[in-house]
């Protein structure tokens, strides 16, 4: 727990640092100010992936005469994008989950030349659609309790997006996900018990 | 076994939800009415049997995840 305080932490001040080499190379212009503001305040408090899509949508139209503010925008857009692909990842019945594994391994490649490009601009204009797939396909799933569900995916999300300065979606992650989900085989009396508690509505 | 303990043993052993979320939760859980109980557990209980439904497929992209992400 305190190895986990420390490692956020850490990703909190290098997101810091990077937010300030960020500002330090780009003009102070007041449009990217205000769009720098918001995409914070909106990664923040944002209930789901598809208020994310829209507004993310709305910011890219704001800023596409300021470059630099579009950039910034496009890498917070590319952040989300990973988280999302993330969470799609480990829900099967996707019916995109196949070609979400691919560009998930794309996006990883395109990150590491990109990160020292500065340059998302390939990867990021065929963000949207593919966000979209994975959002109307977890709606479809008709879960139960769906009042909650944004709550729990954007945990999820902001899970992925702090890791390691929530650019790379790391094979760590995936491995520890993988051992996680190997314990499900074999659960517990104790967690058949707790299920029996609830129905959920078939 | 009532349901909020039942609750608690469903967030410690979810699968989705980070160590983090599981603390926050958990924190919550006592706050909790006894609808956002039913809420909640219902829908830890699908995500259950969703994973435990589609075991294989979920082992197959974890696989090839994990293999992208290894070259």
């Amino acid at each position: 727990m305190v190895q986990n305080d420390e490692d956020q932490n850490d990703v909190v001040e290098k997101t810091a640092q990077a937010e300030r080499k960020v500002a330090e190379t780009v003009a102070p212009e007041s449009l990217e100010d205000e769009v720098k503001t918001a995409v914070k305040r909106k990664l923040i408090s944002v209930a789901t992936l598809k208020e994310v899509v829209k507004q993310i949508q709305e910011l890219e139209h704001k800023a596409v005469n300021n470059p630099h503010a579009r950039e910034a925008i496009k890498l917070q857009a590319y952040n989300l994008v990973l988280a999302a692909l993330a969470v799609a990842e480990v829900v099967p019945g996707i019916e995109a989950v196949n070609d979400l594994t691919k560009i998930a391994a794309i996006a990883q490649k395109t990150a590491k030349q990109g990160k020292e490009k500065g340059f998302f601009a390939e990867l990021y204009k065929n963000v949207p659609p593919k966000l979209m797939t994975f959002i109307e396909a977890t709606d479809l799933v008709n879960v139960p309790g769906a009042p909650i569900i944004p709550e729990l995916i954007q945990s999820t999300v902001n899970q992925f997006k702090f890791y390691k300065e929530g650019l790379l979606f790391s094979r760590d992650l995936a491995i520890d996900a993988f051992a996680r989900f190997k314990n499900l085989s074999q659960p517990s009396i104790e967690v058949q018990r707790a299920k029996l508690q609830f129905s959920i509505g078939k | 076994m009532d349901k909020y303990r039942a609750l608690i043993i469903l967030i410690k052993n979810s699968f989705l939800l980070s160590e983090k979320a599981k603390i926050d939760l958990l924190k919550k859980v006592p706050q909790l009415t006894l609808k956002k109980v039913e809420e909640l557990g219902s829908f830890l209980v699908y995500e259950r049997d969703f994973f435990e439904k589609n075991q294989k497929a979920i082992e197959k992209n974890l696989t090839l995840l994990t293999q992208n992400l290894s070259k």
